[in-house]
């Protein structure tokens, strides 16, 4: 990033002075908000410029471009402005950029201004050539930040036009200051002290018709004095052509005074929005040998006080006025118009060369030179990925225009990268497809073994088909070696996890110890081996060994201190050890995360607060578990994806489930819930179609019942196809209860000393207790003998010592029967007709519908169907 | 935005308060009503043609709603001075 854009303009020793501007600005410091609004060249820049030097205090200053518009780019300056303000809260801001993929606009907003409110006494935000924006976005910030009023910011807006704001209120409370055309403009005794100042006499009619002519417009009476002061020698009177507001013209009769070559030195260096001593002498080397030195050229200029602004960055960096340059620019469109694009080039390749990436990308640009911005791009975003920061690369992808990106392999395999980065997963496929469509098989090896890495990353995680995804990365590897962080390392990762998708774990452990001894300790290679071991184990359900291998992966990325890993190893180490019940281990590295909100991916970061949620429900702690729930709520709300909503719905449906009030849940768990083929289960503590499942299984109506049993053999058979063990053991226990709640005691037996087993040989205990706690009757069916010693571990009390368990008939809980029978009623059977159909006598279909009656709390048949119609609940 | 209408020209009323009137063609909308910020909006006889008048300190105001007014896509039929009758 280029931080000039950041820095003030520095004033001149010979600026006239404005008391009465400056005394203004001082009494009004405490508003909110400073507006400047006035055309070009009236000193509006200059006069705040002159007002933060004479008062001192804190202030940060952007001088916005319209490549700002780009909300992205907009935030990698803001913050770093802010940053200049508030320097302690520099993760805060820089977290801010990642965030804005993820959360609404609003709650972005509302962070900033709580980094605002932070703010030590009276701080200034000057928005100079604030014209420029036309982003909504961006419009709204600032208008928050104005409105929130917070006595310790003053937000300055310098603007040739006003900003679309509602000024009315902020006028008619008071809230703003306005500083407008009539305020800068040059008064009659103004202008006679200047020509003062510039030994320069005039008569008193000449002053007033100078003043008349420019309408104290600054910037021509500045020009007309540096006419005057050539034709001084020649000519006493002002010249009558002098008089004018035709600044081209001005500064034609300006040029006829100097020397030729250094008007053109000037014109060259217009096309540099800033300019140094390095960058002139590097254009004159390039188009003007016969031009002077740089550090000459600019004395000369500051000599002659030519329009050139200082930017305050030890004063290295300079500008013209923008008014002056567009003149100085147009003069060289006119006179060499073959010179300009070859230059624009040239300070393209001299920012490149100070690894100035973003206005070597822009000049680039400037030149219509996409290919060159895109080669830029393609050789600077390794580095920047691996760094974790994707959304610099793509603040430099929004400069491309769209229909160049799609024909373009590296910009769309750099458009991929970021679209994995940010899990937007709709984007990773279209893009393939467009790769695809471009004959990309017959391109370099390095792009096309990267989309097939990319292709890879698809079949493993998008759309699994291990078989397939195995063969892209193998052919990737072999085309290709690489060892970034974000391509040759994360290719092993995969390649472990297809491994262990395709069933050969031990393969793929394997393979990860070969790398291990090649690679060095602690090395990029290393840390991703670790962290695919832990992959395979989790995916394999061996949750003890991933808890180990957690531990590991977790003590080593401490030491190295990459943020990306530790948080990795967190997630992963809170994960395993939830499996397995370690609920210290767990709570811990689950709460460590919580604090690094917006720097893990969010869709882990919700999963560990499903975790910690769900362990607090396990362990009876309501209160924290209540707490969690409330975290999740505040979260769901500034997610932008609505996703999130279905993930917090599911952890409150789970957790009620587990403290035995599921039945409120069934509505929800009701709809769409068969629905499961595009679920994405990996190794995810919470997937809510499989919540819906928990639920249908345990209050769901006969019928529900059965299909969840078909769902359940569906979904078992997809993970089995991957070779995903993470669920075998909650699929076991469902299966268990749902057909116990048919009445098949003697399979569920079965299935339930399945999941025991499982269970015990991978020391999974957490899928036992929350069985437990969801359906406590069906342990009741077990033996003394069977699966004794797990069961103890959980604390499990044999229905014969003494039974928890209350009596279903006790409860208010519509037995499947009763159910059964009151779906034949609704049908319009009579007592007897249902009698005949389920095989038992009429006096017991009486006796049941009084039972029915007594829970439903209703009087009579035609209540009772209304009733449950109401709850729309199980027919 | 050419160098014209950057330059200042010598109109007397360039900076100082003035009533405008800008017709515009669409319908009023919350946007309108936000950029317009406070100027009456009329609907004219005519079906889908606005009114706006009011009060606008300068020119730089009145650039900034002219501005306001094409980014939201309004057709701008016409910008005039009203009279102001001084008692």
């Amino acid at each position: 990033m280029f931080l000039t854009k950041l820095k003030r303009p520095i004033l001149t020793p010979d600026l006239f002075p404005r008391p009465h501007l400056l005394e203004e600005l001082e009494k009004k410091a405490y508003l909110p908000f400073l507006l400047v609004s006035a055309p070009a060249g009236y000193g509006k820049s200059v006069l705040i410029s002159q007002w933060l030097e004479v008062s001192g205090g804190d202030y940060t200053w952007i001088s916005l471009e319209e490549s700002m518009n780009d909300t992205t780019t907009f935030l990698s300056y803001f913050t770093e402005a802010i940053k200049i303000v508030s320097p302690d809260e520099k993760q805060s801001l820089i977290r801010l950029q990642n965030e804005y993929k993820f959360l609404t606009w609003e709650i972005i907003i509302e962070k900033i201004v709580k980094i605002t409110n932070k703010f030590q006494g009276n701080c200034r935000l000057i928005l100079d050539d604030y014209h420029l924006i036309r982003n909504q976005q961006i419009h709204e910030l600032v208008q928050a930040l104005i409105n929130e009023n917070t006595g310790n910011l003053l937000v300055v807006i310098i603007t040739r036009w006003d900003p679309p704001f509602t000024l009315r209120g902020l006028r008619l409370y008071q809230k703003m200051f306005e500083i407008r055309m009539r305020d800068l403009r040059f008064q009659e005794h103004e202008l006679t002290d200047l020509l003062v100042r510039n030994s320069i006499s005039l008569s008193a009619d000449e002053i007033k018709e100078l003043t008349v002519r420019t309408e104290g417009w600054i910037l021509a009476i500045r020009m007309m004095i540096i006419a005057k002061s050539f034709t001084n020698l020649v000519d006493e009177k002002m010249g009558s052509e002098m008089l004018t507001t035709d600044l081209d013209e001005l500064l034609d009769h300006i040029s006829q005074n100097l020397d030729p070559n250094f008007i053109r030195q000037m014109q060259l260096c217009s096309l540099c929005d800033q300019f140094n001593a390095d960058l002139i002498d590097s254009i004159c080397t390039y188009a003007f040998k016969g031009a002077c030195n740089a550090d000459i050229f600019l004395a000369k200029l500051k000599d002659l006080n030519f329009f050139l602004i200082p930017i305050r960055d030890n004063e290295t960096w300079y500008r013209f006025h923008h008014l002056f340059g567009d003149i100085l620019k147009r003069h060289l469109e006119k006179s060499e118009p073959n010179i300009i694009i070859p230059l624009y080039l040239h300070i393209s390749s001299w920012f490149s060369g100070k690894g100035i990436i973003d206005e070597a990308i822009r000049y680039a640009i400037k030149a219509k030179n996409y290919d060159l911005a895109c080669d830029l791009i393609s050789e600077h975003k390794t580095r920047i990925l691996d760094q974790g920061q994707w959304w610099v690369v793509q603040r430099w992808l929004e400069n491309i225009p769209e229909h160049m990106r799609r024909g373009n392999m590296e910009m769309l395999l750099t458009e991929l990268a970021i679209a994995e980065e940010t899990y937007s997963f709709n984007d990773v496929s279209y893009i393939l497809g467009i790769l695809e469509s471009l004959d990309i098989e017959n391109t370099e090896a390095k792009i096309y073994s990267q989309y097939l890495y990319h292709l890879g990353y698809y079949l493993t995680f998008l759309n699994p088909n291990p078989e397939k995804a195995l063969e892209a990365l193998e052919r990737s590897k072999v085309l290709y070696k690489d060892e970034s962080v974000l391509f040759g390392a994360r290719r092993e990762l995969l390649l472990a996890i297809v491994r262990q998708m395709l069933g050969k774990s031990a393969l793929a452990l394997g393979m990860l110890d070969d790398i291990d001894r090649s690679y060095k300790h602690a090395s990029i290679m290393h840390l991703r081996s670790l962290h695919a071991r832990i992959f395979v184990y989790m995916l394999s359900g061996e949750f003890s060994h991933a808890l180990a291998a957690s531990e590991k992966f977790h003590f080593i990325t401490k030491q190295v201190k990459l943020n990306f890993f530790e948080l990795n190893a967190y997630y992963l180490l809170g994960n395993s050890a939830f499996q397995i019940l370690n609920i210290p281990k767990s709570q811990l590295a689950f709460k460590e995360l919580l604090g690094y909100e917006g720097i893990l991916n969010y869709r882990m970061f919700f999963d560990a607060l499903a975790g910690v949620t769900i362990l607090n429900a396990l362990n009876d702690d309501n209160k924290t578990m209540e707490s969690f729930l409330n975290v999740m709520n505040c979260m769901v709300l500034k997610m932008k994806n609505p996703m999130f909503q279905l993930y917090e719905r599911s952890v409150r449906a789970r957790v009620h489930l587990i403290k035995g009030q599921g039945n409120k849940e069934l509505e929800w768990a009701q709809t769409d819930w068969v629905e499961q083929s595009s679920e994405k289960y990996a190794f995810l503590i919470d997937v809510p179609a499989f919540t819906k499942i928990r639920i249908l299984v345990n209050y769901g109506s006969i019928y529900q019942v059965k299909e969840a049993l078909n769902v359940l053999a569906d979904v078992e058979a997809f993970l089995d196809n991957l070779h995903n063990r993470y669920h075998t053991i909650d699929i076991e226990f469902l299966k268990a209860m749902a057909l116990f709640r048919l009445g098949d005691t003697a399979s569920a037996k079965e299935f339930l000393e399945e999941a025991l087993l499982l269970a015990e040989k991978s020391d999974s205990i957490r899928p036992v207790l929350e069985a437990y706690k969801v359906m406590p009757t069906i342990f009741n069916i077990l033996d003394h003998s069977t699966s004794y010693r797990i069961l103890t571990r959980i604390n499990f009390v044999f229905a014969n010592q003494k039974s928890p368990v209350k009596s279903l008939s006790d409860s208010n809980e519509l037995s499947l029967r009763e159910q059964e029978l009151i779906g034949l009623v609704a049908k319009g059977f009579m007592n007897k007709e249902i009698a005949e159909q389920l095989n038992i006598s009429t006096v017991t279909v009486k006796s049941h519908l009084t039972n029915i009656y007594r829970k439903l709390k209703v009087p009579n048949r035609t209540t009772m169907l209304r009733k449950v119609g109401e709850r729309s609940a199980l027919f | 935005m050419d160098n014209q209408e950057k330059t200042p020209s010598n109109i007397s009323f360039i900076d100082q308060n003035t009533i405008y009137q800008i017709r515009v063609n669409g319908k009023i909308t919350s946007s309108l009503i936000n950029i317009v910020d406070g100027m009456q909006i009329r609907q004219e006889a005519e079906a889908d043609n606005l009114s706006l008048i009011g009060w606008l300190p300068d020119q730089s105001a009145l650039l900034g709603l002219l501005n306001g007014l094409d980014e939201i896509h309004y057709e701008i039929l016409s910008v005039s001075l009203l009279p102001i009758i001084r008692s």
